[in-house]
């Protein structure tokens, strides 16, 4: 009897998502076009030609070989060289170039004396990312230079030539980072980026839950008692069939097209994912169910999905915020998914990091939704108007003396 | 004759003139008490300018990261590898978690997020220094934090470098060669390095002014097109162009002005409430950065405007632009430079006023630009005006039609 019903149940939900498909077209078109957005602006991830001018007041044959050293590498790219300061000063201040390095008058001079000299160079700041990455690149590239002068001094000492090179460079750093050699920053962002939407699409698609599929006046449906597992097995299959083709076309589609290969961790990411859609399925159910007009519940999902991504300490790290929104950044589920997303993507090790809290957001959100759904959630709404309405009276009460 | 031919023209024009600022006035005091009696758009339009700013800006309250987790795994254990330790725990950035001989622990203490970077003195460290063999310090990062891996990592092989050239320029000086009596000899060719308008490079500093600009103007765009969207559900067309007698430029200039207004208001309430509380630094000129708002509202709320006009409910409107912020935002060019976006998608980028606005943003209040450094964005924004204004009047002038027809039928 149960079956049939729930059967039933299921037909006319796929009949009336046919009439109305806006929950299906949020859960798989809408993060489709914006994954295809974040796609393509990050289809140049790794950071390279970071426009550089340089301001040779000396015009030497060291300086024009600094010159070739820094246009030889990868992340930079000379745009101009110039002997004014007003003309270099300028593209700075135009963001036509991001750095600029001044090479003083004499240089080469100081040099063949046996002198030092000081290269100047100035960043961007408001260009963090070319910033950092540029000023990597001109300190090799002119320490490099440096070195050589080194080493030709000292063998002019009587040093020989492999023991000139390591006093000119007695110690040397290499720096690594395990998964992501070539720092490619398509890496961080693409996938905390794409499930960042994929949290969006999946609790907006739930937000017709509990109502009528109709956008104006979606009225709040109560399944009667011994009808609500049906009911929600019903409405919720449909919606979970269309959020996990979202999913597959993410792990199948766009993580391999931002360069985000198939590992041994991807099999344990894709059901952490999982996991997260049905936490967020839950989400969307319980804000459907919680507030009385669909709107405010869009409003509030919108409230808690759009800062999703940078609360999740993906870009700027959760430990350096206050204790308050550590707390806020806790109770969104994208934190818990990302949480687990390097271990297995980067360490390739299956970690159980991030699935407890997801478990627990399951159970507090289907749990909540069915509860308010409930006698009791229909009292507790009563109240609810109840005490709004009060308020209300007491307010313009208040306004009229 | 001419004279009084004149006098009836220009009175005839003071009167339609008058007429029309009165039904512009009109159609904006409509909408204002439209947007009072709906709790939903009270909440877009008046809380959430200055809720909304003030809860991204606390995220970067500190501006910057400091004491980074960072293990020493130290498998030379002598004085100088101890004296390179001490010196990286007294970077800024950097603190140092755990110091031991076991490379495995801290791996694992890296996978576990527990510590940020692994540094790894190599056995043999101290003789190969002092014997002229070149040593190699291995530094491990996480790939998983963005900011980690240029902050520390900088510090870091500074710090290293420093050290091998301390104890080289000492065997050097023993062999006669002149490093210490003369500094120029050791290093010739130095770097000073200094950054303008961030000098401390703060991801927070760099951040925040855009962060709450993308806010107001996602909101401005989602706040009008749910706005627009409302009116069919109420009527409000057919009630509206009744008034206004078909005429779309009015509707559409009376909406644009009440909603700019309120979007410039509340823009100003956040900036002497929000900016200053979370120390974001303005340097441009104050009335440039009024002009911009002016500007980016303007486009932002006829874009609105015109998109929310094809939604039938507010429901939508919040659901389907919701999905426009992370995109809008990639493609400005802010957190992601411009220049790395193919020339197809940088030229569309300029369709949509977030990357204008965000360019402008970021000229005045990172650089101190002033007008001949704005004036590239605020053009790009006075062409979306124009494109969008006129994109919204067409289309209210189909909606003034069907609506007066349906009103006509009924």
């Amino acid at each position: 009897m149960t079956a049939q019903r729930f059967h039933r149940m299921l037909q006319r939900e796929i009949g009336q998502l046919k009439k109305a498909p806006m929950p299906i077209i949020t859960a798989t078109i809408l993060p489709v076009l914006a994954w295809t957005v974040i796609a393509l602006t990050l289809q140049q991830p790794v950071i390279a030609d970071i426009p550089v001018t340089i301001l040779d007041l000396d015009g030497s044959a060291l300086s024009r070989t600094i010159i070739r050293q820094l246009d030889a590498t990868q992340a930079l790219q000379v745009r101009e060289v110039t002997a004014n300061a007003a003309t270099a000063k300028e593209s700075m201040e135009n963001e036509e170039s991001s750095l600029l390095i001044q090479f003083p008058k004499n240089m080469e001079t100081d040099i063949k004396r046996g002198g030092s000299t000081q290269c100047v160079i100035t960043a961007n700041g408001a260009q963090l990312l070319y910033s950092k990455i540029a000023y990597r690149a001109s300190v090799t590239a002119i320490y490099g230079v440096s070195t050589a002068i080194q080493v030709r001094r000292f063998e002019a000492n009587g040093l020989t030539r492999d023991a000139a090179l390591h006093r000119a460079m007695p110690v040397s750093t290499e720096i690594h980072a395990p998964g992501n050699s070539w720092y490619d920053y398509g890496f961080y962002l693409v996938p905390g980026m794409m499930l960042a939407i994929l949290q969006m699409s999946v609790s907006f698609s739930a937000l017709w839950f509990f109502r009528g599929h109709s956008d104006r006046d979606a009225k709040l449906i109560l399944p009667p008692p011994g009808m609500r597992l049906a009911y929600v097995a019903a409405r919720g299959l449909p919606l979970l069939a269309a959020n996990v083709i979202a999913v597959l076309l993410l792990f199948l589609v766009f993580f391999p097209a931002a360069g985000i290969a198939f590992s041994a961790g991807t099999a344990g990411l894709f059901l952490h994912t999982l996991l997260f859609v049905i936490a967020c399925l839950g989400m969307g159910a319980f804000l459907s169910a919680l507030f009385g007009h669909l709107v405010t519940a869009a409003q509030i999902g919108l409230i808690i999905n759009a800062p999703a991504f940078v609360f999740s300490g993906y870009t700027f790290p959760r430990w350096a915020m206050p204790d308050g929104i550590r707390a806020f950044a806790e109770i969104i589920p994208l934190t818990h998914l990302l949480d687990g997303f390097f271990p297995r993507m980067i360490f390739q090790r299956s970690s159980i990091e991030g699935v407890f809290p997801l478990l627990l957001f399951c159970a507090l959100f289907w749990g909540g939704s069915l509860l308010l759904v409930s006698p009791h959630g229909e009292r507790l709404r009563a109240w609810g108007r109840r005490t709004a309405t009060a308020l209300r009276t007491s307010q313009k009460s208040y306004t009229k003396c | 004759m001419g004279k009084t031919y004149s006098h009836c023209a220009q009175n005839f024009s003071e009167i339609v003139h008058e007429m029309l600022i009165k039904q512009i006035r009109q159609c904006a005091w409509r909408e204002f008490l439209r947007m009072l009696r709906d709790p939903n758009l009270v909440l877009v339009l008046f809380v959430a300018p200055i809720a909304y700013t003030a809860l991204y800006g606390s995220i970067y309250w500190n501006k910057a990261e400091v004491d980074v987790p960072v293990d020493i795994v130290d498998l030379d254990h002598s004085a100088l590898s101890r004296r390179l330790w001490r010196d990286i725990d007294a970077l800024q950035d950097v603190r140092i978690a755990h110091c031991g001989q076991d490379e495995t622990i801290s791996h694992d203490r890296l996978e576990h997020g527990i510590v940020h970077g692994i540094v790894l003195i190599p056995e043999g460290y101290e003789e190969d220094v002092k014997t002229g063999r070149q040593a190699v310090v291995h530094l491990t990062l996480s790939p998983g934090r963005l900011l980690v891996l240029s902050d520390i990592g900088i510090g870091i092989s500074r710090t290293v470098a420093t050290n091998g050239a301390r104890v080289t320029g000492s065997v050097l000086a023993r062999q006669g060669v002149p490093v210490f009596q003369n500094s120029a000899y050791a290093q010739p060719i130095g770097v000073t390095w200094t950054a303008m308008f961030n000098p401390w490079l703060t991801y927070g500093d760099m951040i925040l002014p855009a962060l709450l600009a993308v806010i107001l103007i996602q909101l401005a765009l989602i706040g009008t097109a749910a706005a627009t969207a409302a009116e069919w559900g109420s009527g409000g067309w057919e009630e509206i162009f009744r008034r206004q007698g078909r005429r779309a430029s009015v509707v559409v200039t009376g909406k644009t002005v009440m909603f700019v207004t309120v979007f410039v208001f509340f823009s100003a309430l956040a900036g002497c409430t929000v900016v200053p509380l979370f120390d974001v630094h303005v340097g441009g000129n104050v009335a440039l950065l009024f002009l911009l708002l002016l500007f980016a509202f303007a486009a932002a709320v006829l874009l609105g405007l015109f998109v929310g006009s094809y939604f039938r409910h507010r429901l939508t409107v919040f659901v389907v632009l919701g999905f426009s912020s992370y995109p809008l935002f990639m493609l400005s060019g802010y957190a992601w430079p411009g220049s790395q976006l193919a020339p197809w998608l940088r030229m569309l980028s300029r369709l949509f006023p977030t990357t204008p606005f965000l360019r402008g943003i970021g000229t005045l209040t990172q650089m101190g630009g002033g007008i001949s450094q704005l004036l590239p964005q605020l053009l790009n924004l006075g062409v979306l005006i124009l494109l969008f204004g006129a994109a919204a009047w067409w289309r209210y002038r189909g909606i003034a039609r069907e609506a007066i027809s349906a009103d006509r039928h009924a």
